[in-house]
This record gives C-alpha cells, structure tokens and sequence, in this order.
C-alpha cells in the first residue's frame, strides 16, 4: 500500500522541540516530588487542598491566572480566532475586567469567612455559613458533575499537543502503529485514532501521577511554572509571527479581503484502475484543474476517515463508522483567490480528479469580503453570524461572572496569606491576561495567511503554528517550549480540577458524611484513590470528544457558576440570607440552566436567564422562610 | 442586629472588614457595566455590518472598532484596577483559623 505523507504543515524531523519539552516535564515532576515532602510534615487535608493558607503574591497571582487559562485559553480559543476572525477579540472582551470582578468582588470576604470557619474547600465555606448539609452537598455534587464534563475537555486539548509534538519521532510512530493494530483488532475501538489513543494515556498518566503525588502545593508551584512558561510563549510567539507576516496592517487587509472556505463534497477518481491500495490522506491539498471558463479550484481532504482506494477501482471511497463505504469526500474549498494561487496541490505519488463537487450550506458570510474584520463574524452553522448582539451581550457578563463563581478560583482565594497579596495579585493578573488574550488574538488571526486551510482541525492551529513559525525562523528548539504553553495551560488547569472533584468526594462526601472521625492515614489513601479514579473516569470521557472544545468548556463553566455563583454572593454580602434561600438558589440556576441547554441546544443563551432566576428564588424564598441562626451571622458578619 | 448600607448609620458592630469589603464590591460592579456600555456599544455600532469590499480602518493594525471597543477599555480598566487595589481597596487584617473555629 503507498501512503502519501500527511501534509498538515512540514515537518522539521527534529528532536530537539521535544527536548525542550522534555526538560519542562522534569521540571514539572521535580516541583510535585518537593511539594510530597512538605506534605508530609504538615497536616495533610489542610496542605494538600490548601496549601495551608500561605500563598504569596507570585504564587496565587500565577495560580489563578493559569488555572483560569486552560486548554480553552490556548487550544479552544485560537480555533475560534482563526476560524471567526477579528470578532473573536469582542467574543473574549468580559476579560477586560475579569480579574478586578474575579479576585476583586468575593476574594477578600471569601478568604475571611474562610479562615473564620475553617473551611478548606468550597462546599465547606456553603456548609459552614449556613451549618447545612445539604447546602454543603450540593455544592460538592455539582462541582464533581460539571468539572468531570471540564476535564474531558481539557484531555483532549494535552492529547492533541502532544500529537504534534511527537509527529515525526521514530518511537512515537512505531508505538503508534502498535497501538494502531491493536484498536483495529477491537470492534468498538476501531474508530479512533490511534496517535490520539496514545499521546491522551501518556498526558492523563503524567498529570493523574504528579497531581496525585503532590497535592494542592504542587499544582500551585507548577502552575507558577506554567504560568511563566504561558506568558513569555505568547510574547514569543507574537514576535515571531509579526516578523514573518512583515506588517499587521497589510495582514489584516489581506484578512479583509478572504472569503470563507466552503465545506464541499466530491468525488475523487484516478485516470486508471489501481494496481494497489492507495490512501489520500487527512489535510492532503487537492486540485480541480483550471479548464474552460472555470477557474482552478484548490481543496483540502477532511473526512474524518481514512480515504482507501481499492484495488482495481477508480474512485475513492471513504469509511463510515458502521463499516460502510461512501464514494463522496468531505473537503474545504479555499475560495480566496489569493491563496488559490499561492498554495500548490501536494503530490500524492498518483493523480487524482476531483468530480462532481457539491458545495454545502454555509449559513453566514459566504462569498463576503470582510468578514473576517468584522462583526458578527463567519458562520457555518448559525444565520445570524458568529457573534451576534445578544451573544455579545451574554459574554461579556459570562467571562468575568462565571469566572467568579469557578470553584478553581474560589478555592485560591482562600488560600492567599493577607490582603496585601490579594491587591498585588489582582494587577499582576490584570497585566498578565493583557499580554495574553489580545496577543492571541493577533496572533490566529495572522495564522489564516500562513497556514490556510485548518478549518479541517481547528483545534490543531495552535501546535501547527507553534511548529510552523519556530520551523520557518530556523529555531525548532523553541517549538518545545512554545508547545509547552498550551501544554502548561491545560496540565494547570486539569491538575487543579482534580483535586476540586477529590476534594468534593473525600473532603465534602466522605468525611463529612460517612466517617467524620476518619484517620489522617485513611483519609489521605483515600484522596490518592480517588484522585486518581477521577482521572481515569476523564481519560475515558476523553477517548471519543467534541470536536470544538470551548463547548465542553463553555458548558461545565456556564453549568457550576449558575449553582454557585449567587450562593456564594450572597451569602457572603447578605446577612438576612440562609440556607432555604441558598438551596432554592442552587436547585432553580441548574435546573433553567439544563433546561435552556436541552431546548436551545447552546450553553450560552441560558446562562444569564438561569443566574438572573437563580437570584430572584434566593431573594424570594429568603424572605419567605426564617431568619438564619444568629450566631452564624454573628460570627460571619459582627465583630 | 439592624444592618444598613448607608456608610453614615452603619452598625457600629458589623465586622469592618465586611463594610469595606461591600463598598469594594459595589465599586468594582459599577466598573463592569461602565466597561460593558462602552465596549459593547463601540463594537457593535463601528464594527457590525461592514459594507462587503470596502477597505477596513486600522490603528496600528488593529481593526479600529477593536483598538477602540476593546483595547483601549482593556488599557483604561487595567489602569484603573492598579489604583484601584493601591489606592482604594483597605489593607483589611484577615483573621487566622483557631482551633476553636474550625468547625467539623
């Protein structure tokens, strides 16, 4: 069988990205196996949930940020930036004032209820305001559902990175292709890639390990790692992709001037039968020659499945998950005609016509000038354009009000040492998301001049830029280390969200429920097992995802702030509140949120009607039903 | 325990540290919607429905309804949150836990 070699961007064949990665892992493992010693020294839920209430300024400044910045940050949104355009900067622009709402509104009464209560996690802090349990176990129910969906998320995105970076590695290839043969011979396994199969175990095994390992303080440092690590890739990155592009103003006319690729279907067809089997593969350019009055057409495989052509046919086939063949190639058209005539078809080793195109429904922005510099943006799916006014609207509220109400930035918030470091870590992570979000967004809107096309993966645009400008400025070492920022964004964010689910299960389930009287010993293998079950139970979920992950993130986002969000508010702002209130609040924003999600099938148009009903049920039944204890308000609002 | 939000008939026994806190929270929820207006209104009425074919305006390459709907509020807001927590924001003692607070 003769394969053409998979053309998704060249390939340096060298190893010295993946060095410099590797050095960053060693890195990363050596903070956790510290971060185990001191663990062992100090009590060990406090320590390894909290780090014992003792983080500096750098530390819950780049924790934060990190935790925050996930694979969305630097997987998810990139695919939106290349795929929408200049929109995209109004679609992330709540962040203008996330960290000031975020750390800003709930940081410093958080921190203080917390120290007065003792609390260690986030259902805690509920089950100690209200001395309820139910409050209490409703929080931790809801965090371990919606982190779980987060996770799966976050999997995909480490798994793709590593992809990337392993592509052209002679070990990688051949564990691949054992792997390969090993799905293959297992029917309900077949489907799925085996490179992804394989970099998804490596990832989840070496995050599950450290995490496990090193607990709340581990995750902490080699957020401070990674967060170093993210923002000086993003500056790098924005350096060299302006220096190949020569100028943004001539990028963003040519960006002005692109019109849409277009999702098509075809035949493809030798000029003779095949003498053997032959494959197209993914991302491979095609060509309909110029002929007539027709001009050349320029085309890019997308088919999820393998194209074989089979001995003795002419026509390519691809295969379906039910084993079936169909004779009709997904690709994306390029009709641009600037990169129509800058990109060359690949050779495949033999010619191949494409028949009988059929272009699909393209529902905004086919065929338009402009509008990848303008609202509301490109859209396949969605007449109304991208980022229409009400989505818009609710963005701008969701980035900074769901951030606040994210148990992974709640928790850190307990845990800064004093209000001095809360004010420093507040401006730190204010200029911090400056030198990130905007850059990227300059950044992947460049990435449509330099790698066409990547409609077809969108999720993929961030490593294949990061190897793309390293390989075209001659520096393949600093891939690894650029592939090291998303990579950082997505292991602090998974590490982070691991100990939260195990923190609700041992910490609010656990001990709480079934054994408050619990060893120390007992309950530390039982926050290792759990961890790690936790992990596993994400790696599965992860095996066959979404294909944009800002969806999944988007969702469990939305999903865990319209349950906490307005709880944790008011009962930190509102004496008069209690825990009928906080109950009636959590049950009333989860179930509209649900409720909007299956009738509208978007997570972003219930989030703000479910947080708005999640008030009005907290204020009414408040009022409706009896004080709370006194000397629970006492205690968290008096002297 | 009468509470009120008017800063001149506070309960003189409310924690100081939850007075200054609220205060902060209602400073900080005014400079979302401002921020929200501003960039909101800028983006949509310069940047929505831009004629097919016509030439885009830049500032430094930057489409201008973004420099002027997005980045510069991102300059202004950041500006004034380095004020904001120098200048504004009380250095409020937060207590340590005890052993008698920590509740099971």
């Amino acid at each position: 069988m003769i394969e053409a070699v998979p053309l998704i961007v060249a390939k340096s064949g060298s190893n010295v990205a993946l060095v410099t990665f590797g050095i960053y892992m060693l890195a990363v493992f050596a903070l956790a196996g510290f971060s185990a010693t001191l663990l062992r020294k100090k009590e060990f839920l406090s320590e390894y949930f909290l780090g014992s209430r003792s983080l500096g300024m750098w530390a819950f400044a780049l924790t934060f940020a990190a935790t925050s910045a996930s694979g969305g940050s630097f997987m998810g949104f990139p695919a939106k930036i290349y795929t929408h355009g200049w929109i995209v900067g109004f679609w992330i622009a709540g962040y203008i004032v996330v960290p000031i709402v975020v750390m800003g509104f709930l940081g410093k009464r958080i921190n203080q209820v917390a120290r007065k209560s003792g609390a260690i996690t986030v259902p805690d802090i509920l089950h100690a305001r209200f001395a309820s349990p139910l409050v209490g176990a409703l929080a931790a129910v809801s965090i371990a559902v919606f982190m779980t969906c987060f996770l799966v998320a976050q999997f995909k995105a480490g798994a793709i990175i590593l992809q990337t970076l392993l592509d052209d590695v002679p070990a990688y290839i051949t564990a691949r292709n054992s792997v390969g043969g090993w799905l293959a011979g297992h029917p309900l396994a077949a489907n799925l890639q085996p490179g992804y199969v394989l970099c998804l175990v490596a990832f989840a095994g070496a995050v599950i390990l450290y995490t496990c390992y090193g607990g709340f303080r581990a995750v902490v440092w080699t957020d401070v790692l990674q967060g170093l690590v993210m923002g000086v890739g993003v500056v790098i990155l924005l350096g060299l992709t302006l220096w190949q592009v020569g100028s943004l103003t001539k990028a963003t006319n040519e960006i002005a001037r692109m019109t849409p690729p277009l999702p098509v279907t075809a035949r493809l067809e030798l000029r003779e039968p095949a003498t053997q089997e032959l494959v197209v593969p993914f991302g491979a350019w095609l060509q309909r020659k110029a002929m007539d009055s027709e001009p050349r057409r320029l085309f890019r495989v997308s088919s999820k499945a393998r194209v074989a052509i089979s001995q003795g046919q002419v026509h390519a086939h691809t295969l379906t998950k039910q084993g079936d063949e169909d004779d009709r190639i997904s690709l994306l058209e390029i009709t641009t005609k600037e990169q129509v005539d800058r990109q060359d078809a690949d050779d495949l080793g033999f010619e191949l016509q494409v028949q009988q195109v059929e272009t699909k429904d393209y529902k905004f922005g086919a065929g338009q000038q402009g509008v990848y510099v303008s609202g509301p943006g490109p859209s396949e799916t969605n007449e109304a354009g991208f980022h229409p006014l009400m989505a818009a609207v609710a963005f701008f509220f969701f980035w900074p009000i769901a951030g606040a109400g994210q148990p992974g930035t709640v928790v850190r918030q307990m845990a800064f040492s004093n209000t001095k470091i809360l004010q420093r870590s507040i401006i730190t992570v204010a200029i911090y998301y400056s030198l990130i979000y905007f850059p990227l967004v300059i950044i992947f809107c460049c990435a449509r001049i330099m790698l066409p096309g990547m409609e077809i993966a969108p999720d993929r645009i961030m490593p294949e830029m990061v190897e793309y400008v390293t390989a075209m400025a001659g520096w393949p070492w600093i891939a690894g280390l650029l592939l090291a920022a998303p990579f950082a964004a997505v292991m602090s964010t998974v590490d982070s969200f691991l100990l939260l689910i195990s923190s609700a299960v041992v910490r609010d389930g656990y001990q709480r429920y079934v054994n408050p009287q619990a060893s120390e010993k007992r309950i530390r293998h039982l926050t290792y097992a759990v961890t790690f079950i936790v992990g596993i139970v994400a790696l599965i979920g992860a095996f066959n995802p979404p294909k944009f992950l800002q969806f999944l993130i988007v969702f469990a986002s939305g999903g865990v702030a319209v349950v906490l969000l307005i709880p944790l508010s008011l009962a930190l702002y509102w004496p008069r509140f209690n825990s009928h209130g906080a109950v009636a609040s959590m049950i009333a924003g989860v179930a509209v949120y649900l409720g909007g999600y299956l009738l509208y099938k978007d997570t972003i148009k219930p989030f703000l009607p479910a947080l708005a009903v999640s008030l009005i049920v907290a204020c009414l039944v408040t009022t409706l039903t009896p004080k709370p204890p006194e000397h629970l308000v006492k205690r968290y609002f008096y002297r | 325990m009468a509470t009120s939000s008017d800063s001149d008939h506070v309960d003189p026994q409310l924690d100081p540290v939850f007075i200054h806190a609220r205060r902060e929270a209602i400073v900080i929820l005014t400079v979302f919607c401002v921020a929200f207006v501003w960039s909101v209104l800028w983006c949509y009425l310069m940047g929505y429905n831009h004629p097919p074919g016509e030439p885009v305006a830049t500032i430094l390459g930057i489409p201008s309804w973004a420099f002027w709907g997005i980045g510069l509020p991102w300059l202004v807001v950041d500006v004034f949150t380095v004020w904001f927590c120098l200048r504004v924001m009380k250095d409020d003692p937060l207590e340590s836990v005890t052993a008698d607070e920590v509740l099971n």
